[in-house]
């Protein structure tokens, strides 16, 4: 058919890995070709390849049965090829058409016509009914509007062939529709459309066909029709039999571990980023936090961990205020944190696995004696937590940066978990890691809560919260604007609140 | 209170603002590709030698200007390869720069003139003092706008590029995305590098000339360590404004006024030290206001 993609024996290297090992796969035009696979799978890989940021070591890539190779993004773009990217390729403090035009400003002599460029935008955007406010500043509108201005900008560029990678990773349940309405109209609209994701109920909603990666190999491919969750799941993993996380079942009333009064916090910007927020976790028990990013989240764990400044309101932990305690102190009764960014908030990246797996015990017995460190009880240690958390890792001494994703949460995870906690905070514990490493984290954290401790689970991943949680509230301008118990509030319930609705009615106020 | 507004202050302030804003637009286009240039200080100095070496070979301000905006060039060059292609720390670019080129004038007036300290001759040119005609006869303001260096107007002229290339020209704008997202640069497939190197020129042509005001807008001299910290003041403006030409352009003239009342403040018998601190506690307290703004940005 003409305008079919085809990939022959792609292969790429990078040191140490085999990031494409002879792919071959074809696309057919106008349809939708979903690209499954865990992280590390190759799916970044090969897409960079075809939209010019990569070559390939070798192998052909073949459009419209004209091979093709491309130096730059920029040849790629004149084949047709355009990518709607996962962090999106945007300048906050520039307009919204500055952004779309970068690169491929019409005008003469070195000046930008702006006029032509706004005629064009405002018949693309009406072809393919995407409103996006032109004279806006990027970092004034949401996130799925900045998803419509990079689609926008790659149909402005020409493109007929629209990669999304991993698209809805930023969006609330019912953005994810209006993003797949958008997708089914590049369709009609005869454009080649390749989704990548590794969220298989999506995959299944949008796609026509799918191809699934596993190693830098295509492990598998088939048509919609014929695909189940459990099935891609198995090609991707390449093993049957996944455990199904279940929340521990609370039967009696017990102690308050972590209590939050009245809380209140506002930025330095004077806005109000938490309002008057309350709730408590008992021993033994999940308390999941939904909630679009942005809506409080970052700021109540940093008034839970220590490090945020806060306006009012207490912290309670084990019935002990805690709301003046040092970060220190509250992690020497019992507090542990997971963060979102473990890089750069949890682990020293230039440090030795050993080094990050005892930062914070290394001031006590037994890993420390009169001030000096016991190198002896220090092996046994990280030893031992290598061993119990599953980390792969050629050398104790290697400093953590040369750990893959799922490696260097593992690590973080067995820092946190060395000791048995009281109060646990985890910030999206397992975004960015494969589905076993997944898998393994969500067991540990049970584990925990079923140990007693007092788990805050915060995550923009609403399956992992509904199944872990026993309890999930949702943020929503840093408020709790919904509560239910486990099993009570559906998925779409729960997008709902997310974009600020309760009751059907509208509870943005602006 | 009078001489804060008198006509000589004013007219002191205008002429001081010229070396501070050239050099402050430039450094703005460094600071638009995330490069942070301390080094404005060694790219006026070495501007304001080269420009009297110029004029002094052509017997005309006009060699002088297009040697200080060259040399300016080429010293912006070897900060460029240093912290572009070898990713050197720019501050620490930025001394090593700022030392070398004060030790490498003070040897080139030497070495090419024979004299210490600094140079007079009658053979280095000026540019001329300019009377705009019909402007000139307006009441109040044709006083103020008129009978000023050809400098002044030069600089007018270049502000409005700098403005025009900011707000209308591609070049303008694949600047400023680079400085907030450079892989939206990238992915419309356009070079960083290319990018930073060509904020890096002009950057370095600016001060150059910002150096060649300096000496050719009246003075005709050059003596040691000329730039005299104004390379600084520059840098504060640039740090204030963020990359908005019209907060560099108000900032560089509060800076320029602000030294032109301090030299005036000089004739009432006020400690020479404390007036010559004024500008900088002045920098300082304005510095001290803009990242309070700043971060309350990120905790928001």
């Amino acid at each position: 058919m003409p305008g079919d993609i085809i990939f022959q024996a792609i292969t790429k290297r990078f040191p140490g890995v085999l990031a494409n090992d002879s792919i071959s796969l074809t696309i057919r035009a106008k349809t939708v070709h979903a690209i499954v696979g865990e992280n590390g799978a190759g799916k970044s890989t090969l897409m960079n390849i075809l939209c010019g940021l990569l070559r390939p070591d070798s192998g052909e890539i073949l459009i419209d049965h004209q091979y093709k190779s491309f130096n730059s993004p920029r040849d790629a773009v004149k084949a047709g090829i355009g990518m709607v990217h996962q962090e999106f390729m945007l300048a906050r403090d520039l307009t919204v058409l500055d952004n779309l035009i970068l690169g491929y400003e019409p005008g003469s002599y070195g000046l930008i016509k702006r006029e032509e460029a706004r005629k064009k935008l405002q018949k693309l955007s009406t072809a393919y009914g995407l409103s996006v406010p032109l004279d806006c500043k990027i970092g004034e509108i949401p996130v799925s509007f900045q998803q419509q201005v990079e689609i926008l900008k790659v149909l402005y560029r020409g493109a007929e062939i629209i990669i999304f990678d991993e698209p809805t990773a930023v969006l609330t349940p019912q953005e994810t529709r209006g993003l797949f309405t958008a997708i089914r109209e590049l369709i009609e609209q005869n454009k080649t459309v390749i989704f990548i994701s590794h969220k298989l109920k999506e995959v299944i909603a949008i796609a026509d066909r799918i191809s699934i990666l596993r190693n830098g190999r295509v492990s598998g491919e088939l048509p919609v029709e014929e695909a189940t969750e459990q099935k891609l799941a198995e090609l991707m993993v390449g093993r049957k039999n996944f455990l199904q996380a279940v929340p521990p079942v609370i039967k009696e009333e017990r102690a308050p571990l972590l209590e939050i009064v009245n809380l209140r916090v506002t930025d330095q910007a004077k806005i109000v980023r938490i309002n008057d927020l309350s709730f408590s976790i008992q021993a033994g028990e999940i308390l999941g936090v939904a909630g679009v990013a942005g809506n409080g989240q970052s700021e109540l764990v940093a008034a839970i961990i220590g490090w945020g400044v806060i306006d009012s309101g207490r912290i309670l932990l084990n019935r002990i205020d805690i709301t003046t305690s040092s970060v220190r102190q509250r992690r020497l009764k019992g507090m542990r944190y997971i963060p979102q960014d473990r890089s750069m908030i949890g682990s020293c990246l230039s440090a030795a696995v050993w080094e990050n797996l005892i930062m914070g015990y290394e001031f006590k017995a037994p890993l420390a004696r009169r001030g000096l460190l016991n190198f002896t009880e220090i092996n046994n240690f990280s030893k031992k937590l290598i061993g119990r958390f599953k980390i792969k890792v050629a050398s104790q001494d290697m400093p953590v940066q040369n750990l893959s994703g799922g490696n260097l949460q593992k690590t973080v995870i067995a820092r946190e978990l060395a000791e048995n906690s009281t109060v646990l905070l985890a910030e999206d514990p397992t975004r960015g890691v494969d589905i076993a490493a997944a898998e393994f984290i969500h067991s540990q954290i049970l584990q925990e809560a079923g140990k007693g401790s007092a788990v805050l689970l915060i995550s923009q991943d609403l399956d992992e919260l509904l199944s872990l949680s026993n309890r999930i509230i949702v943020l929503y301008d840093g408020r709790i604007i919904g509560e239910s118990i486990a099993g009570e509030m559906t998925k779409e319930a729960i997008g709902l609140l997310m974009g600020g609705r309760c009751n059907g009615k509208d509870g943005v106020d602006k | 209170m009078e001489m804060l507004f008198s006509y000589g202050t004013l007219m002191a302030g205008i002429t001081l603002t010229v070396p501070i804003l050239l050099a402050a637009l430039g450094g703005m286009f460094a600071d638009q590709a995330n490069l942070f240039n301390i080094a404005l200080e060694s790219f006026m100095l070495l501007g304001a030698f080269f420009a009297v070496v110029g004029s002094f070979l052509g017997a005309s301000p006009w060699l002088g200007f297009l040697m200080a905006g060259l040399a300016g060039i080429l010293i912006a060059l070897v900060f460029g390869v240093l912290v572009i292609d070898y990713r050197a720390n720019t501050v620490v670019v930025g001394i090593a720069l700022n030392m070398s080129a004060w030790g490498m004038t003070s040897l080139l007036l030497e070495l090419f003139f024979g004299v210490r300290g600094f140079l007079i001759d009658p053979r280095i040119v000026s540019f001329p003092n300019l009377e705009l005609p019909i402007i000139k006869m307006i009441p109040v303001l044709g006083k103020i706008l008129s009978g000023h260096n050809l400098f002044v107007y030069i600089t007018i002229i270049i502000v409005v590029s700098v403005y025009i290339i900011t707000y209308q020209s591609k070049f303008g704008l694949r600047i400023r995305a680079l400085g907030q997202n450079p892989d939206s640069l990238e992915t419309a497939g356009l070079s960083i590098r290319r990018y930073r190197y060509l904020a890096v020129v002009i950057n370095g042509f600016l001060c150059g000339i910002a150096g060649a005001s300096l000496t050719l807008s009246g003075l005709s001299m050059f003596s040691e360590n000329m730039s005299a910290g104004k390379g600084f003041i520059a840098l504060a403006a640039v740090l204030l404004a963020r990359g908005k030409p019209t907060l560099i352009i108000l900032a560089s003239i509060f800076f320029g006024y602000a030294e032109g009342v301090s030299i005036k403040l000089q004739g009432f018998g006020l400690p020479h030290q404390l007036i010559l601190m004024t500008p900088y506690i002045i920098t300082i307290i304005f510095l001290f206001i803009g990242t309070r703004k700043k971060h309350a940005r990120i905790g928001g």
